[in-house]
């Protein structure tokens, strides 16, 4: 059994494994300064 | 993903990031032009953002909401034609705002794919920043 870590408001938000569309790695820690809006994308049609 | 788009203005000088768990870059690129969106587009392979954040997946029952139906029949009255799905149909996804020290300020978690916040709760929580 694995134990899943959830972070919630007020938590750092870390850098994980992410890639732009180009093929660049994306850290959120490289937008320090800058407020983001990060959209989860949901399958729709 | 398009209020966002269409609410730019309104949102002073956050930067919106997409995050998906496409793998095929190609994919990721023809998504960014068909929302006609300028900015990141992001692959999370490992859907690590997906986990820290509680976004979870949901029933069939959860995914087939009352919501998620009457956004499909509103599409097809449109004349938008519905493809086969290649992706996971039971993620539920979230949304988030995240401060200039990169701590959360603000999570939304859908009870079902086709809830989103309205733009408008968005730009409080982004105003709230200020």
């Amino acid at each position: 059994m694995t134990t899943q870590l959830v972070i919630g408001e007020g938590d750092l938000l870390p850098d994980v494994a992410l890639v732009d569309h180009e093929g660049v790695q994306f850290r959120f820690s490289d937008h320090r300064g800058r407020p983001l809006l990060v959209l989860l994308h949901r399958h729709l049609a | 993903m398009i209020a966002v788009r269409d609410h730019l203005d309104q949102l002073g000088d956050v930067l919106p990031v997409v995050v998906t768990f496409i793998d095929d870059l190609s994919r990721l690129y023809a998504y960014r032009n068909h929302l006609e969106i300028e900015f990141p587009v992001l692959a999370d392979i490992d859907r690590a953002l997906y986990r820290l954040l509680g976004a979870s997946r949901a029933s069939i029952v959860r995914v087939w909401s009352p919501g998620t139906i009457a956004m499909y029949a509103r599409l097809l009255l449109h004349g938008r034609r519905l493809r086969s799905p290649k992706e996971d149909t039971r993620q539920l996804g979230a949304d988030a705002v995240v401060d200039r020290d990169g701590r959360l300020h603000r999570v939304w978690l859908p009870p079902s794919p086709d809830a989103r916040p309205d733009i408008a709760e968005v730009i409080e929580a982004v105003a709230e920043l200020n």
